[in-house]
């Protein structure tokens, strides 16, 4: 039974019941209100990144579902090992950063921890290596702090220059 | 919105993002923006190597930029004890975390006080470590940590079970009256490794804390000993005290009993997994040389515990027992066994055929095993290969780790000669792991063509003293890994550089995932004149020489193999052009390349080449967390005197005494090196003049070229703070250095005794 999701731009998706499932909302949806065949509306993902987590979920339907359990605080982030990205998910993550944050809140909205582990390894490899100041020219972002601010910030942290 | 794309991610997901960043650079972003800054304080992990900075802040202070911390990890910075445990000591709690692992147990009495929601504890405190706060404290810290409701425990502190014992533990817990029908019921744990224990301390957890505790959840145990003693008695102890236990592990433990059934004997039922590491146990009757130890030993334990899915016996002893044993009957093999490890038996293990009453395995290590076995079937060939005796009768196996008995190039074709077939070796259809050790390369490349289901393979001593022909012809080519993501390749022998990356780039044709991979060779100390490739060759090949990465060899993996995270080539030196190549601009691991291995021919320091294009390299490389560099042979037109020489930055020719040059050496082993070096902006200009010679020992010269190192280290440390690990070393010029040394020593016989090492 294919299941059809729509987009906030209303274009709409028909797929495998098996690819919805890699998306923990959309299996706990199947399952409380069952294969209506009706639409489910996604008006948090605009169509074009919908397609993309649309192919990721295609790529990985028959990987093992991690159990819920082992997910649960179980050393949570320290097993969180950044050495798992495989070439496929390497080659699909290349994207522009708009992008690639459009596709990590929907990975987050949808509940497809994977694709989430994937797309914000992503970005912290981006942030390696690089100064504040890169760090704001890549992504864009204001500086909002005085100069006094930072400085003070900059001293409260110093214990941490040789960490 | 658009024109800040970061911005659009709540705190939560930034938080997710910074998990994956080190402390340091957490740190850093902290002053990126505001947002991001207060996104830094969700952070719900602490890992830190504790430096004399962070010990004069305190570890509340420093704590206070993370209210909301579930793991910390305290561990020694730079052998630095004293910041480490004096940084533990300034801990007062906290109120969210769940997970500590520290280096001190300095940190210990907040912990367990203070820090309510405190579930997993990993102590692993060195028996140098500093501990004022032991005795200070003056409470019972066992009984502190086993009355605290932990579900998991991993202690490794030996002074800290030679200052309180688990007897008093368990008294103080009765003077709380938290005992009930005479035992203390410990309902939350379920895991507890003990480890460092000496017979002192074994003695007194099996006799004085097993007996009256019951350890209600506890599934995993693991006991780690120095040697110390376990009467049988204790094992039966332990059964009482842990009804629900399914795992067990015991390493370096002598363990009592007359013989292997009185051992097996007491061991709970229920237990699912038994692994005994370097244990000295009771064995079998082996008066008669033909019975089969590892058969035996695993006979009795399937026997025994019905459910049992994992056995590991791991270079053990077995004594024999005293007295001759009537063996009663009992029943062969087991349905449910699904890992078995069987290591270090030797000659004891005098066959494998046994491994046909173990059908449901599907993990299994062995070592010493021969080549080839009897044919069990009688019918056709006498021998056959141990693979197609192993793969047909275990079929459902998908880790296989084979160790072959060394053998050189050729298998001992006088024996084997009539048996061997053009026979496709046996089939394992779910074989995702498989590790060899010793294999001919003949051999080998028809089981890989078989298996393109593999995703990790491991191939140790590889013989090499003569280059395969094999892995020339078309057959190689047929070798196809589409799964493979990790490939370890060492061989041994003259040809080793050049077989091991013919075989990597071979074995790799179709293994786009491929990950880590690690190549490595070794020669014999004494090198024979083998054949070389031109000769096997004709017409000649314009395949490289053979003891040199060099950029072609590159150039085909990342081609081969674009998302390589791991790469370690040892035994082997990269060229100019190789280093070159991984920093070009097109080179595709510059986005995935996690940790670097390499050798180099040639000392950084000196070669500006290769010191240009290894700081190049950090430039580009910017996920990089380890780098290794190896100094592994210098090059051929450089003796001693000439680089030491230019390490002082005179240039000394060749024909000089070479001994100058050391005596340079000696003095700059001085005790004010640091601050000599320090000065010195350039790298070259450290030597100054002082001492005579005769104040050295072949001591200096070791820390002398630990601090070369660690200098050159620290460098590319500086250009690279990202890297987590950074380590350059030099054996070779150690060596060198050293000759020189004792061979000046030799001729002028400065100092007398001064020879001491």
């Amino acid at each position: 039974m294919p299941v059809v999701l729509q987009a906030s731009d209303n274009q709409q998706f028909t797929i495998e019941k098996a690819v919805a499932e890699r998306s923990m909302l959309l299996k706990n949806m199947l399952e409380d209100v069952g294969e209506a065949g009706e639409p489910i509306p996604l008006p948090n993902v605009a169509g074009s990144i919908l397609k993309k987590v649309i192919e990721y979920c295609e790529h990985h339907k028959e990987d093992p579902v991690p159990s819920a359990e082992e997910d649960k605080d179980a050393f949570e982030s320290s097993r969180r090992k950044a050495d798992d990205i495989d070439e496929w998910d390497a080659q699909f993550i290349k994207v522009g950063n708009e992008e690639l944050f459009e596709i990590i809140l929907a990975a987050n909205y949808l509940d497809i921890k994977p694709l989430l582990d994937l797309g914000c390894k992503t970005v912290a490899n981006m942030i390696k290596g690089k100064t504040p100041e890169q760090i704001r020219e890549m992504f864009n972002i204001e500086n909002d702090f005085t100069p006094e601010e930072e400085d003070q910030i900059r001293r409260e942290n110093e214990w941490a220059a040789d960490a | 919105m658009l024109s800040a794309p970061a911005q659009i991610l709540p705190a939560e997901l930034l938080c997710h993002i910074f998990s994956y960043l080190t402390l340091r650079e957490q740190i850093q972003i902290a002053v990126v923006c505001k947002r991001w800054s207060a996104s830094m304080g969700e952070a719900r992990e602490f890992v830190a190597r504790v430096t004399d900075r962070m010990a004069q802040v305190g570890c509340q202070r420093v704590l206070k930029c993370f209210p909301r911390l579930k793991v910390m990890e305290l561990r020694l910075h730079n052998k630095n004890q004293d910041a480490l445990v004096h940084f533990g000591s300034t801990f007062t709690g906290h109120p969210t975390l769940t997970h500590l692992i520290t280096e001190t147990s300095s940190i210990l009495l907040a912990a367990l006080r203070h820090t309510p929601r405190l579930k997993h504890l990993t102590l692993k405190e060195d028996f140098s470590s500093p501990i004022p706060h032991l005795p200070r404290a003056n409470v019972n810290f066992l009984y502190e940590i086993f009355t605290k409701g932990f579900e998991t425990l991993d202690l490794d502190a030996p002074l800290l079970f030679a200052m309180d014992t688990f007897a008093e533990a368990v008294d103080d817990a009765f003077d709380d009256k938290r005992g009930t029908m005479g035992k203390w019921v410990l309902p939350n744990l379920k895991r507890l490794s003990i480890r460092s224990l000496q017979n002192s301390s074994m003695s007194d957890l099996m006799t004085g804390f097993m007996p009256r505790v019951v350890l209600t959840e506890l599934k995993h145990l693991n006991l780690s000993s120095n040697e110390a003693t376990l009467p049988l008695a204790c094992l039966g102890y332990l059964a009482h005290a842990t009804p629900n236990l399914e795992s067990l592990h015991v390493a370096g433990t002598w363990i009592e009993g007359r013989d292997a059934e009185s051992f097996v004997e007491v061991l709970s039922r229920r237990l699912k997994e038994i692994v005994l590491i370097g244990c000295d146990l009771p064995g079998l009757d082996r008066r008669d040389d033909s019975i089969n130890l590892a058969e035996g030993i695993l006979t009795l334990l399937t026997a025994h515990l019905s459910d049992v899915q994992d056995i590991q016996i791991i270079h053990c002893k077995f004594r024999t027992p005293a007295h001759p044993i009537h063996n009663s009957h009992i029943s062969k093999g087991s349905r449910t066994l699904k890992r078995l490890s069987l290591l270090g038996f030797g000659r004891t293990m005098t066959s494998v055929s046994f491994l046909s009453y173990y059908p449901a395995l599907e993990t299994l290590k062995l070592d010493d095993v021969p080549n080839y076995v009897p044919n069990p079937s009688g019918l056709g060939m006498r021998y056959i290969p141990l693979w197609d005796f192993v793969a047909g009768a275990l079929v459902n196996l998908a880790e296989l780790d084979l160790r072959f008995t060394r053998v050189e190039d050729e298998i001992d074709h006088s024996i084997m000669s009539d048996h061997i077939t053009t026979v496709p070796p046996t089939h394992l259809p779910n074989l995702t792991t498989l590790s060899l050790y010793s294999i001919p390369i003949s051999t080998l490349l028809p089981i890989l063509a078989m298996h393109p289901t593999l995703k990790s393979i491991t191939l140790n001593h590889l013989p090499a003293t003569t280059f395969p022909t094999m892995l020339l012809k078309p057959q190689s080519h047929l070798i196809s890994l589409p799964n493979l993501r990790i490939l370890h390749i060492h061989a041994h022998g003259p040809m080793s550089p050049l077989i091991t990356r013919t075989l990597a780039t071979t074995l790799t044709k179709a293994s786009q995932g491929l990950h880590t991979l690690h190549v490595q060779s070794a020669k014999p100390a004494l090198e024979t004149h083998a054949p070389t490739l031109a000769a096997l060759l004709s017409p000649p090949s314009p395949l490289p020489p053979q003891d040199a990465i060099d950029s072609l060899w590159i150039s085909t993996l990342m081609s081969q193999c674009p998302y390589i995270r791991t790469l370690r080539t040892s035994g082997q030196t990269l060229t100019h052009d190789a280093l070159a190549r991984l920093c070009a601009p097109d080179a595709v691991w510059k986005g995935t390349l996690e940790r670097l291995e390499v050798a180099l021919r040639g000392i950084p320091r000196m070669d500006v080449a290769y010191d240009f294009l290894l700081k190049a390299l950090l430039e580009e490389y910017r996920i990089l967390k380890g780098l290794e560099v190896c100094v592994e042979r210098l090059p051929d037109d450089v003796g001693p005197g000439v680089e030491l020489g230019e390490v002082g930055g005179r240039a000394a020719s060749r024909t000089d005494d070479m001994m100058e040059g050391v005596e340079m050496l000696a003095r700059a082993a001085e005790p004010d090196w640091d601050a000599v070096s320090s000065s010195s902006s350039p790298s070259l200009s450290f030597i100054e003049p002082s001492q005579p010679l005769s104040a050295y020992t072949l001591q200096s010269i070791d820390t002398l070229h630990a601090k070369l190192c660690a200098r050159y280290a620290d460098d590319l440390k500086r250009l690279a703070p990202w890297l987590e690990t950074c380590r350059v070393w030099a054996p070779e010029l150690k060596r060198k250095w050293i000759r020189s040394f004792l061979l000046r020593r030799m001729q002028r016989r400065i100092g007398g005794d001064d020879m001491r090492v």
